[in-house]
């Protein structure tokens, strides 16, 4: 209990230790560590009588009761009883083999094996209307059944049944292999039985441990033991050497308890359940009985007769009672040590430690606290509130609401009169000899004897002191109520050190981390980390539950931990933020007092709370796997379950209705589990769920493959590697298969092809008719063209003819006969033409026309041969040589031939100029009808227009004459708009008066019998490849 | 005359009873109606003119079907020795072994309940067994078997009850052991079973040892019954045995010798079927007296009698009518 192999001036806490000891075992009894037993309301489990519990290899808890078989997985129980085919709902037995099948044995109806989830086979014969006592398997994956009174059976991995031991003088309790041996557990002692699994040469042979009631065997593979536990002969450890185990030298213990039921703790110590007692757990060191702890009525739990105990993958015991259900032992590593130790006054107002010893002070008591967590009231009562303790030079330091005192050695209290009334918030000192005071009238300093006072007459920043760090022999942390925080060196204010700008902090708690950090614990603005040259504050949004932060300690990890009205706060040095415990214990939620969390040198953390004092104690925590392995258990689809084995395909359906449970085994602390969901496929988003929402349904889904994930965090955190997931797929509709589409593209194709060939051979048919028909219209055509080509010649012979007569007919009005410098440039658009001249001489008047009838062609030419006699008949033979005269009749009389009864026939007529030169006079008369006359004198052109009818136009119209005395050299031109109207082949336009004046101007510098054929030239130049449009007539004279 | 023997022993009875009866709210086997003290099981080297005939006794415990808690059924002196066993020879050398049953065919298997142990007697699933030899261990002190979860014993649907065998048995020895039985719910202090009864078919019993007190069976006789027959076995003659029923009072019943049996018969009328009858048998109180009985009907089957007499102690119908005027 005391540690006396310690340095030297720890000695003096030893002896100190021994007398408080020593005092105190004549006062108050000892009262021992409350522990800390989860029961489930009867609402949640009726089940009263829990025979036996296992798990399977995912840790899914299994209870043996009265009422079947209970499925656990930390939040759910499910029953699986005789309505689902067990054979009787009481279960006495429950074994899980290696293949994760669930043997089942019974009070009285045999044994039911559930595979994959389904009862397989329910087993009678033999087995039948015996209990079921004990399974075990052997290394052929065989299971041995033992019953009460009927022996031992065989069940192969055929399920063949087989009795292989049979003797019912005693009640068999327990079997156990190792190897060939199979060890029988009975009523009275134990049988060996050898080669049991050999039939031939199986015997029994020894028997040992004879009238001892044997309950179970435990395997011991740490120690390579085999603990042989007994209802009245205690736990008896057999060694096991070279796959023989020595049951002629045993070791016992705990022979006084009466046991009922045995399992090794995840720490190697053997548990027991007793018939009326409760709990044991037995530690066993260096073959000697260590410790015995007992866990009863008077330390927490409530169970006093256990009938089977178990531990789970996260090492929770669980304990099955006969009568009281089930409990569940967890976070062993807290503890509360409340009012069945306190007795009336609980709330812890200060702690105090020293090495591994603690003491802890109520309101008006002081508790001594040895190492083994057993504790002692000190036979002292102070009248004042404690609100501080510290042990230092062989005294307890106690400060008080009004002063401090001093429990000495021999148990006196004395009372230090400096303080007079001072109201005491901390007491620290360091290592060699001074002791520092924190009070509300300033710090005093204890130092060789001496208190000194310091207040703000001393240079003190505040009276009211709050907090005290000593860092050295000589400096001080002080921290106030409204003031930064502040250095004292050698007794004298040094510095001040104001927090991030913020002036007026009140500090409730200082300490310092391993790395030199200080921290401190503030009332209201949470807490602050101070380096050499950063700080960093810690606040609610950091993952404080408050920011009135009372008190705070950093272990031997660096782990900051931190106390609040609500409880318990901490962080581990690798996180950001603080983490609150979220622990079902409610005592965890007990407001923290002042400066009331303390440590002692083997880990263990102390904490005063209103309920009494916290004890957390590392070496119990449990190396637990920290995983959360979130499982998918069934997929229903329209309340089918589905094999989650395979993946599934499903036929297209738009009336699915999917419904996934989920979970994840946890049995520490379930409600702090999140799930994170979503069906890949259908949806992006993750969704979140809390521990209880375990259920998600989907439809409406179309075709299509998806996949359902799932994540699982307890911190928030979730890790991707333990994602479990489920792909199933809806099969798309008939018309939207692969091989549909295929087949009915297939079948377009095929039947656009056939079509295709059918046209084509109609098409070819046709050809081969219209080919045919084309043939037949050929030759018709031939025979036609043929005819036409006949008429064709035939008219072209008739036309040429014309031509040769009107080319007679002009050949006769030569205009070189009058004036030998002209020129005619006469060119017809066809073989006739509708232009003509017309020269003839009266007296001395010679009187020339360039005349254009309407159309060209055989039209133009019959015209021109109408408009030909009637200047005949009225020039030559009525001898009228008036311009403008002749024009007038000449229209007159175009007019009568082409009308009859006063109706025009056609109203065709013609354009003319007409001069009339006096050869005595040299006087020229000029008269246009639509037609102009151009005088070209000394290069410069004049043109002289005519009328702007021409003759035959319907009106009524009246000619003019133009005279002008004509000069030596001078030229005019007459001409018919044949050459203005011709289309020029690059300027893609008619040549008009402005270009055919330009023509005319450069021709005028040519000689007159030279102009017809520049003309000529020039009119071919710019009708280029064009056909020429009209008929051509230029007349040109020179005087 | 006033008997200063009668007082004396009534005066220790009524403490005895005090002691055992008064803080005692459990349910004791027998009953303060049968007010018996003891049964008695001789081990089998005993002669049966000692008062037991067979050296087992077997009794049932019927838990009601509703009943959710615990049952404990406590023993009462189970060993050998000490003041209140019956000593054969010159030492006590004898075991006895009680067992406890409960299952399928605990309580259905005829041989069960057939008075004479023989074939499967002790059917059903074995719950608890415990052999006692000469000790001093529980002399005035309780052997407990429990808790006992109610759904191991065999449930019989016209009980509406779980049922459980305890069957104590005389093994090497010849000796006698007295015992009672005390069932409860709580293994701390003896709370009643509510609805709990407690039956045989043939009891072997220590009468009281004073003049005239009465011990009292109590059958219950269902709608088939039209006559029993009881059975008694080494009454010595000492007094009477009654039978009153709710139109019989008092009618006298034959009774055995020393180590003899005696039988009578008794026509039952339609008025005494589905009540209970009382049997009552009178010690003369000059020595102590083990003697056994046990009833049957018209068809020579075994008719069971109550701890708890079903439907109360039966009142006898006066068929004049009394008018009490006060």
């Amino acid at each position: 209990m005391f540690n006396f192999s310690v340095k030297s001036h720890k000695n003096n806490y030893c002896s100190f230790l021994i007398i408080i000891f020593l005092a105190s075992i004549f006062s108050s009894p000892v009262r021992a560590q409350q522990y800390d037993f989860n029961y489930f309301e009867s609402e949640v489990f009726p089940q009263k009588y829990i025979y036996d519990i296992t798990r399977d290899s995912q840790g899914l808890l299994y209870f043996a009761t009265e009422n079947g078989l209970v499925k656990f997985d930390g939040l759910l129980f499910e029953s699986v009883t005789k309505n689902e085919g067990l054979a009787e709902n009481l279960v006495n037995k429950i074994y899980i083999d290696t293949d994760n099948n669930i043997w089942i044995g019974h009070y009285q109806k045999g044994i039911s094996l559930i595979t994959k989830n389904k009862i397989k086979k329910t087993f009678t014969g033999n087995i039948k209307n015996t209990r079921i006592t004990s399974f075990v398997e052997d290394d052929k994956h065989n299971i041995l059944v033992s019953t009460d009174y009927n022996g031992v059976f065989l069940v192969d991995t055929n399920l063949n049944v087989t009795q292989i031991y049979n003797d019912n003088s005693y009640k068999i309790n327990a079997l156990f292999t190792l190897e060939n041996k199979l060890l029988i557990g009975t009523s009275n002692g134990l049988i060996v039985v050898n080669k049991f699994n050999e039939a031939e040469s199986a015997d029994a042979i020894h028997h040992f441990f004879n009238d001892t009631n044997i309950i179970s065997f435990i395997n011991d593979t740490i120690r390579n033991n085999l603990w042989v536990i007994t209802a009245n002969n205690g736990i008896n450890k057999c060694n096991i050497i070279s796959n023989n185990i020595d049951f002629n030298n045993y070791q016992s213990f705990v022979t006084n308890l009466q046991l009922s039921s045995a399992c090794i703790g995840p720490d190697n110590n053997i548990w027991l359940g007793s018939k009326g007692k409760g709990l044991f757990t037995v530690y066993i060191k260096e073959n000697q009985l260590d410790k015995l702890i007992h866990y009863g009525i008077q330390n927490g739990l409530k169970i006093k007769y256990v009938k089977s105990l178990f531990f789970d993958l996260e090492n929770n015991l669980w304990i099955g009672s006969y009568g009281n259900g089930i409990s569940q032992y967890l976070h062993q590593e807290y503890s509360l040590f409340g009012k069945n130790y306190f007795n009336s006054e609980i709330e812890i107002t200060a702690i105090a430690t020293s090495n591994n010893n603690v003491y802890a002070a109520t309101k008006s008591l002081i508790y001594f606290i040895d190492s083994t967590l057993t504790v002692k009231k000190i036979p002292v009562q102070i009248k004042n509130k404690i609100t501080s303790l510290y042990i230092h030079d062989n005294t307890l330091w106690i400060g008080t609401i009004k002063g401090v005192f001093k429990l000495t050695q021999n148990l006196k209290i004395n009372k230090i009169d400096f303080f007079q009334n001072d109201y005491i918030n901390s007491i620290k000192g360091n290592e060699k000899d001074k002791l520092y005071f924190a009070t509300n009238n300033g710090l005093v300093i204890y130092n060789n004897n001496k208190f000194v006072r310091k207040t703000t007459n001393e240079g003190m920043l505040h009276n009211s002191i709050k907090a005290l760090l000593p860092e050295s022999k000589s400096k001080l942390w002080v921290g106030t109520m409204q003031s930064p925080l502040f250095l004292v060196k050698n007794g004298q204010f040094s510095n001040s050190y104001p927090i991030q700008n913020i002036n007026d902090i009140y500090i409730n708690d200082l300490v310092k981390d391993s790395f030199g950090n200080i921290w401190l614990a503030t009332y209201g603005y949470g807490i602050f980390k101070l380096g050499k040259n950063s700080s960093q504050q810690f606040t609610t949004e950091n993952g404080l539950p408050s920011n009135y932060c009372y008190a705070i300690y950093i272990d031997k990890n660096n782990k900051v931990w931190s106390g609040y009205q609500s409880g318990i706060s901490y962080k581990k040095q690798k996180d950001e933020n603080f983490n609150s415990l979220q622990y079902d214990q409610q005592f965890l939620s007990s407001k923290i007092n002042l400066q009331t969390i303390k440590g002692t040198k083997n880990g263990n953390i102390f904490f005063g709370t209103e309920k009494g004092l916290i004890i957390y104690q590392p070496n119990k925590i449990k190396n637990i796997e920290t995983d959360l392995k979130p499982e998918i258990i069934s997929l229903k689809v329209n309340s089918n379950p589905i094999n989650l084995s395979i993946s599934t395909t499903l036929s297209y359906s738009k009336n699915y209705i999917f419904s996934i449970d989920f979970r994840v085994i946890n049995f520490t602390n379930q409600k702090s589990i999140l799930y994170k969901y979503r069906l890949k496929n259908y949806e992006n988003l993750w969704h979140l769920a809390n521990y209880n929402e375990r259920s998600v349904n989907y439809s409406g889904l179309k075709p299509g493959t998806y996949t359902f994930q799932l994540l699982a965090s307890n911190n928030n955190e979730f890790d991707n590697h333990n994602l479990a997931y489920y792909t199933f797929t809806i099969k798309p509709p008939l018309w939207k298969t692969n091989w549909f589409i295929i087949s009915l593209i297939t079948l377009i194709t095929f039947i656009l092809i056939l079509i295709i060939r059918i046209r084509e051979k109609n098409l070819a048919t046709n050809q081969i008719r219209l080919e045919e028909q084309l043939k037949i219209r050929t030759n018709e055509l031939l025979i036609h063209k043929n005819l036409i080509e006949l008429k064709n010649q035939e008219l072209t012979d008739s036309i040429q003819y014309a031509q040769k007569i009107q080319d007679a007919i002009l050949h006769k009005n030569r205009i070189s006969d009058f004036f030998p410098n002209s020129f005619i440039y006469f060119k017809p658009r066809d073989i006739v033409s509708g232009d003509f001249y017309w020269a003839a001489q009266i007296d001395n008047e010679i009187i020339i026309a360039a005349v254009d009838c309407t159309g060209h062609g055989v039209p133009g030419a019959l015209m021109s041969i109408i408009g030909l006699t009637f200047l005949n008949e009225i020039i030559k033979i009525q001898k009228i040589t008036d311009p403008k005269t002749i024009l007038t009749l000449l229209d007159k009389k175009t007019i009568e031939i082409l009308s009859f009864k006063g109706e025009r026939l056609s109203k065709d007529g013609m354009d003319i100029a007409l001069i009339n030169y006096n050869m005595k006079t040299k006087k020229l008369i000029f008269s246009g009808a639509n037609s102009p006359m151009v005088l070209i004198r000394d290069n410069k052109i004049n043109r002289i227009k005519g009328t702007l009818l021409g003759i035959g136009d319907s009106f009524i119209k009246k000619f003019n004459n133009n005279e002008l005395n004509i000069l030596k050299g001078d030229k005019i031109y007459i001409y018919s708009d044949g050459y203005k109207d011709q289309f020029g082949f690059i300027a893609d336009k008619k040549l008009k008066n402005s270009g055919f004046m330009k023509i005319l101007i450069k021709a005028s510098t040519h000689k007159m019998n030279e102009q017809g054929h520049f003309l000529s030239e020039e009119f071919i130049k710019w009708r280029g490849k064009n056909e020429q449009t009209d008929d051509v007539l230029v007349i040109g004279i020179e005087f | 005359m006033i008997n200063r023997f009668l007082i004396y022993n009534l005066f220790f009875s009524f403490i005895f009873s005090v002691f055992f009866y008064g803080k005692i709210n459990g349910q004791p086997v027998p009953s303060l109606e049968e007010n018996i003290d003891f049964l008695v099981t001789f081990s089998r080297d005993a002669s049966a003119t000692w008062g037991d005939d067979d050296h087992i006794q077997i009794h049932f415990l019927a838990i009601p079907k509703d009943y959710k808690g615990n049952v404990f059924i406590s023993i009462f002196d189970p060993d050998i020795g000490g003041k209140y066993d019956q000593l054969n020879g010159s030492k006590f050398d004898s075991f006895t072994k009680f067992s406890l049953y409960g299952g399928e065919g605990a309580y259905s298997n005829e041989d069960a309940r057939n008075i004479n142990p023989k074939g499967n007697y002790n059917s059903g699933i074995q719950l608890g067994s415990k052999k006692f030899g000469v000790s001093t261990i529980y002399d005035d002190q309780w052997f407990t078997f429990g808790p006992i979860n109610p759904k191991e014993g065999e449930f019989d649907k016209a009980l509406n009850a779980y049922v459980f065998k305890i069957i104590a048995e005389g093994l090497k020895g010849n000796d006698g052991n007295m015992y009672r039985y005390y069932i409860s719910s709580s293994d701390l202090e003896f709370n009643p079973i509510e609805g709990m009864n407690c039956f045989t078919y043939e009891m072997s019993f220590r009468l009281k040892n004073i003049k005239n007190t009465v011990a009292h069976f109590y059958p219950f006789l269902d709608s088939n019954i039209i006559a029993i027959k009881q059975h008694n076995y080494d009454y010595d003659s000492e007094g009477q045995i009654r039978l009153t029923t709710v139109i019989k009072k008092s009618h006298q019943m034959s009774r055995s010798g020393d180590g003899n049996w005696a039988t009578s018969t008794h026509e039952i009328t339609p008025d005494e079927q589905n009540t209970t009858i009382d049997i009552q048998i009178i010690s003369s109180g000059k020595f102590p007296n083990d003697m056994v009985f046990y009833l049957t009907n018209q068809y020579g089957k075994f008719v069971p009698f109550y701890s708890v007499p079903i439907g109360g102690v039966p009142k006898y119908r006066y068929k004049v009518d009394i008018i009490y005027a006060f």
